[in-house]
């Protein structure tokens, strides 16, 4: 079968946290028609169409206070590109215009945002190093949902910084000028301690960290507060807000169940109560096909259900609700 | 979701993976050039900190710590800020010792951090000098006090920089309500143990307790008893055990003396 870019209204559904009424009646009132490559039972809206339904239950209803936001952690392989790209993915479709800024040269959230990543394209290094502007870098990725890829090439941003005034601080200046534009800029950063990553932290308002459900990935945790701690207090700035997601919990796994306990009891602060990101083989499906869960996923995914929760509770935490 | 498991902890587990302890003192990168460095400060250049806590300077101390800097340096740099009061000079925020032994060794210059937040400075240097050698309950409570009327901050506030408990805390504030004769008796003898700063607190003639304990210092009481009855000897020594450290290794050497004679 043919795969269409689009959301069916299953997905606007979970999406909105309303009635499945409410939603054909919105799709009705705005004479929205489903793509029509879609087939009797796989009938799906376009992105455009799905901001302009879902954004009237969600973003409409919102301001943005915290914007600027990070994935961060200095552990490895425990599913920042993956929870970034499905966050801010699934929060451009809910109608908020996103930037999505890839800082790891690895660059594999580029490739999920179908970049290949042995292309030529302008990096967040060539606006550090004053190259092009931040506006020429951007590229679109679909309505709503805008990037600054990034490939091999952004290793060279260590460098380039240590050698400026206000080294880390370079990134939130470039930030500012685009900032305007967006509701939400989410950066997704590489494993170390870097100057791009300290540049970084110092423009973040909201700092995700995805933990997994392992002792290495809580030793991180552990070193990685310490080093926040230490660098905003020789910064002398406010610590940014921290959110946890721990992630690849495993209903079955004893050190998943473990991880959760001790998470629970020195990080309540942080995280949602009883909440994990359950393992599943649709993250790696997503980044395989490059495209957001909503474009493929089943009804009953428990990958996009945990994504929603997690996307709301972000949105609890950087929004304010007006109106009604 | 709701479907979240928990389980206890092992202990294997808890030791990789539960916060707290070590680590404190990695630098890492991007927080570098905000770490004093150490420089080299003549010792003409430095003056005491007007804050100074430390009231008594040993002079057998200040030989001996001269002794050993003249064999190996000043091991420890001193912690100094450039002097609002004084142009071209420096005080010495902690390590106002190592700086006067410094120049009984005859050194020229110092190993010197250099701070550079005034108000910062009267918490560091107590801090340090709480830590590093005890200061007397009394200069303890001084410097506090005298903390609270310069920095604004609160006492709490203070006792938790200084890592020292709320109720201790206020109890060392406390030992500066005693008469001023009282304090400076504590000192100059070097009485420092809670029981007699707490008794004399309790009563309502301080110095006349002071005068009962120094007369019962002098008088004069058994400590040990040696008898020998029908070819036995009886050791009666509880008293041994009340005597204080200083107490016991000077009874330890006379002790040994009897032992070479016989």
């Amino acid at each position: 079968m043919e795969s269409i870019d689009g959301i069916t209204q299953n997905g606007m559904i979970k999406m909105t946290g309303v009635i499945q009424s409410s939603i054909s009646r919105a799709l009705s009132a705005r004479g929205i028609q489903h793509i029509p490559k879609a087939t009797k039972f796989n009938v799906r809206y376009t992105v455009a169409d799905t901001r302009k339904v879902v954004s009237s239950f969600v973003s409409s209803k919102m301001k943005v206070k915290k914007k600027i936001q990070c994935f961060y952690n200095f552990k490895g392989g425990v599913g920042k590109t993956t929870v970034c790209f499905q966050v801010a993915s699934h929060l451009s479709i809910m109608g908020f215009n996103v930037l999505v800024i890839d800082a790891d040269p690895q660059g594999h959230l580029s490739t999920s945002l179908g970049f290949d990543n042995t292309d030529r394209f302008y990096t967040l290094h060539d606006a550090i190093s004053g190259v092009k502007s931040i506006g020429e870098i951007i590229k679109n990725v679909y309505e709503g949902l805008d990037c600054i890829p990034s490939n091999l090439s952004l290793t060279k941003a260590e460098v380039t910084l240590n050698e400026l005034p206000k080294r880390e601080e370079r990134v939130k200046l470039l930030i500012q000028e685009v900032a305007d534009k967006y509701d939400f800029i989410i950066f997704d950063t590489n494993p170390t301690i870097s100057y791009l990553n300290r540049n970084i932290i110092t423009c973040s308002d909201i700092i995700n960290i995805v933990v997994e459900t392992q002792a290495y990935a809580l030793n991180g945790v552990k070193l990685l507060m310490n080093d926040m701690q230490s660098f905003v207090s020789h910064m002398m700035m406010e610590m940014p807000e921290i959110l946890m997601f721990p992630n690849k919990y495993e209903d079955r796994s004893a050190t998943s169940a473990e991880a959760m306990t001790v998470l629970s009891k020195y990080y309540s602060e942080y995280l949602m109560p009883n909440f994990a990101i359950r393992k599943s083989e649709e993250f790696n499906v997503s980044s395989k096909l490059s495209k957001p869960l909503a474009f493929f996923c089943r009804n009953n995914s428990i990958a996009f259900e945990d994504i929603i929760e997690v996307i709301y509770y972000i949105l609890e935490k950087s929004c304010e609700k007006i109106g009604r | 979701m709701g479907k979240i498991k928990y389980k206890e902890v092992t202990d294997s587990f808890a030791k990789i993976a539960i916060p707290g302890g070590d680590s404190g003192s990695r630098k890492s990168i991007g927080t570098n050039d905000m770490i004093e460095e150490v420089f080299y400060i003549r010792l003409d250049k430095l003056i005491p900190f007007k804050n100074q806590a430390r009231e008594i300077f040993d002079e057998k101390d200040l030989n001996e710590l001269a002794e050993s800097i003249k064999h190996y340096g000043v091991r420890q740099p001193l912690t100094i800020i450039r002097s609002p009061f004084v142009d071209d000079k420096f005080e010495i925020v902690s390590g106002e010792r190592r700086a006067r032994a410094a120049e009984i060794a005859g050194l020229d210059n110092v190993p010197c951090v250099v701070l550079k937040d005034y108000n910062e400075a009267e918490v560091a240097a107590l801090l340090e000098n709480i830590h590093r050698s005890n200061l007397h309950p009394v200069e303890l409570a001084r410097a506090i006090k005298s903390l609270i009327s310069t920095t604004g901050r609160s006492a709490e506030e203070l006792f938790k920089a200084l890592g020292i408990s709320r109720t201790s805390g206020y109890e060392t504030l406390k030992i500066l309500e005693l008469p001023e004769d009282v304090l400076k008796y504590l000192m100059q003898h070097n009485i420092r143990d809670r029981d007699t700063i707490r008794a004399l607190q309790k009563s309502k003639d301080p110095l006349k307790l002071l005068e009962k304990k120094k007369t019962k210092a002098q008088r004069s009481s058994s400590v040990m008893r040696v008898s020998l009855k029908a070819g036995e000897f009886a050791i009666q020594k509880r008293a041994i055990a009340k005597l204080s450290d200083n107490e016991k290794s000077k009874l330890r050497i006379l002790l040994e003396e009897i032992l070479k004679e016989l």
